[in-house]
């Protein structure tokens, strides 16, 4: 075979390029047609944005005045300012509160706790629970922001109504604790979703093993189930930390108050950049929000990487 | 060490299925016990039900004269070994041993000391305890499943087709040594499995079920050689049997035409003019290239080897009749041969329920009885 092979007549050389590398360049070329509208319009809507952002960071910019018109850069001014000013440091900390209350402990907890309280429904009552939880994921902000308002409304509230005209002042006297508890309910139903199809990868028979053997459902949490779907809920757990860091939707509850007590980072940037007119300050807070949101990220990669 | 014992187990899942209807077993202590069926006959449903995974509608299950009918899974001293082998991808394989005493509050160390001895008996040791099972072979988890139930020191094994994920060399191995664990250890075995071949080797009593009945209830030898109807027939033997019509007539039954001796032991059992449905294996037909008294004649059809023998298929009339024969007495396509079926191990069932003439009828017998086809 390999002899006869060895006797056919080579191909002419240097004649014509070889159909292969033709078509290997062609390959190429249309590659880079069809993946040149998606990176336009990366770059211009993503990349430069952030990129200004950085370039703002380090100007005094503002909307109005002298500063609008001719921008200096001022270096690392913002950056000082920002870990000098008291409100930054009262804002990061509300923010670390609510991330760990309504991501980690709210939404995270109930998710799981739906999904495998649930895990064996099926069929239209599984059905009506999960349209139940996803309507709160999906329906517009400022809706949900007004049904809570209305909710928890002091003198007028359904919260208060059903409590027999308590007229408890709920966004005053709790206020932190208040978004926590709506943004709990409303991005629940992500982490049971997700929850939900982790515990499905579950074979049943690791479960029964556990049974058999006499686990109580803590022991099958604790030894089974939880180190079984350890990456799913890390990656959960990530994206919803990330999301709640720049979660916006408590502005349109409380704008930040009352004395600042639900004034998360991205409503202290809104703050600052469209109240204030501080835009230079408030690109570099953004700047740190990105820097922190990157750490968060890193935190949970090197979790997940520690299984294996 | 507990006998099992198991009175009128019915269960209908959801949706009105019934997967067990109105089951008596009775199995010794020690005894290596097989359930073995086609996939749906409630096997897995009878084992789960030991097992406590599943809620029987009615019926009881007793283990060493305890009722454990209502008991939770981990009152009944049972271990599994499931086909998956359960093992938990994120515990060492000693961990995974020594699971079953972590959830009774054992101490570390006495784990780690239950572990190796019970993984030595297994020929799991050394660096392989610290293993975990994702690094291992499958023949290597299956030990590691097995171990764990051992560890376990259960009354009743129960194991759930635990050598189907193995491939054939490595499956029997694991059924020779299987075998040998089992006598060693004397504890109670319930074994389902799809693989006749796995039950006759292993099983001291097999149970062949159907539609959530048992079919038969025997040693493996009788389920081979006598089996009680048309359904453990054709799914018992690695080649099947031939299952062929007849009339009955003075002396001789008809097939295809021809004639075959009724044997001495069937004789009295049937009378002229009944239709059964006459059962040789192919390993108890003898062939010959020149005419034998009282035998069938055809031509051959196909030729399939088997290793050591070859089987015949050998168009008698319009049957198809299959013979086993050695490998110096081969003939070729299209010889005419004659068949003489062995007298000794010819069979007779009845046309309408399947079970052998001379039975006492099944009284509740909607199952319907197998009619073999042409081949």
């Amino acid at each position: 075979m390999s002899s006869r092979a060895a006797d056919r007549p080579s191909p002419p050389r240097g004649a014509s390029t070889p159909p292969e590398a033709s078509a290997a360049a062609l390959q190429t070329r249309g590659a880079v047609a069809f993946l040149t509208p998606a990176l336009l319009l990366i770059g211009i809507f993503l990349v430069f944005p952030a990129l200004w952002t950085l370039y703002l960071g380090i100007t005094d910019y503002r909307l109005t005045g002298i500063q609008a018109a001719q921008p200096q850069v001022i270096g690392l001014d913002n950056y000082a300012s920002a870990l000098g000013d008291p409100a930054f440091a009262n804002s990061l900390w509300v923010t670390l509160l609510y991330v760990l209350g309504s991501a980690v402990i709210g939404q995270l907890g109930l998710g799981f706790a739906l999904a495998w309280t649930f895990r064996r429904w099926r069929g239209p009552a599984r059905n009506a629970l999960e349209v139940l939880v996803i309507a709160a994921w999906i329906i517009p902000s400022s809706v949900v922001a007004f049904l809570w308002i209305a909710f928890l409304d002091t003198h007028n509230g359904t919260l208060n109504a059903a409590l027999g005209n308590a007229d408890i002042p709920w966004l005053f006297s709790w206020p932190l604790l208040s978004i926590i508890v709506f943004n709990t309910w409303r991005g629940t139903a992500f982490s049971m979703l997700l929850c939900g199809g982790a515990l499905n990868t579950l074979p049943p028979s690791h479960l029964e093993t556990a049974r058999l053997a006499g686990a109580s459902t803590w022991q099958q949490l604790r030894d089974i189930v939880l180190p079984s779907i350890r990456g799913h809920l890390l990656t959960n757990l990530l994206l919803i930390s990330l999301w709640t860091f720049n979660d916006f939707t408590p502005y349109l509850i409380t704008a930040g108050g009352p004395n600042f007590a639900t004034d998360t980072l991205p409503v202290y940037i809104f703050r600052n950049a469209l109240i204030n007119f501080q835009l230079g300050y408030g690109a570099a807070i953004s700047a740190i929000l990105l820097l922190i949101n990157l750490v968060i990220a890193l935190v949970y990669l090197r979790l997940l990487r520690a299984r294996s | 060490m507990a006998d099992l014992e198991i009175r009128g187990l019915t269960k209908i899942f959801p949706g009105g299925m019934r997967a067990l209807d109105g089951l008596d077993l009775q199995i010794q202590d020690g005894e290596f016990f097989a359930l073995l069926g086609p996939s749906g006959c409630g096997k897995t449903t009878l084992l789960r039900s030991i097992a406590g995974l599943e809620t029987p509608n009615s019926g009881e299950i007793h283990i060493g004269g305890r009722d454990v009918t209502r008991l939770p899974p981990a009152a009944r001293d049972v271990a599994m070994v499931f086909q998956d082998y359960a093992l938990y991808p994120h515990m060492t394989v000693a961990d995974n041993i020594a699971y079953p005493l972590k959830v009774r509050r054992v101490g570390r160390k006495e784990r780690r000391e239950a572990a190796e001895s019970v993984g030595r008996s297994l020929q799991i040791q050394g660096a392989m305890l610290d293993r975990r099972p994702g690094q291992l072979s499958g023949g290597q988890q299956q030990r590691v499943a097995l171990a764990r139930a051992i560890a376990y020191r259960p009354h009743v094994f129960l194991f759930d087709e635990p050598l189907s994920n193995l491939d054939a060399r490595l499956r029997l191995e694991a059924r020779t040594f299987l075998k040998q664990l089992q006598r060693e250890l004397g504890v109670t075995t319930v074994y389902v499995t799809h693989d006749q071949a796995e039950a006759l080797a292993l099983a001291d009593r097999m149970a062949v079920m159907d539609q959530g009945r048992i079919r038969q209830l025997d040693t493996p030898s009788n389920c081979f050689l006598r089996p009680a109807n048309t359904f453990v027939a054709a799914f018992i033997g690695s080649t099947p049997m031939n299952l062929l019509p007849a009339t009955v007539q003075e002396g001789t039954f008809e097939v295809a035409g021809q004639k075959v001796m009724i044997p001495e032991a069937i004789r009295a059992k049937v009378s002229v003019g009944d239709t059964v449905i006459l059962g040789v294996r192919p390993e108890y037909v003898s062939v010959s290239p020149t005419e034998l008294p009282g035998s069938l004649t055809g031509t051959v059809r196909v030729l399939e080897n088997l290793g050591v023998d070859s089987l015949v298929t050998v168009e008698v009339g319009d049957l198809r009749v299959q013979a086993t024969v050695p490998e110096e007495r081969v003939p070729a396509v299209g010889d005419r041969i004659w068949l003489a079926p062995d007298q000794r191990r010819l069979l007779a069932y009845r046309q309408d329920d399947g079970e052998q003439v001379g039975a006492p009828k099944v009284a509740q017998s909607d199952a319907p009885a197998l009619v073999p086809g042409a081949e």
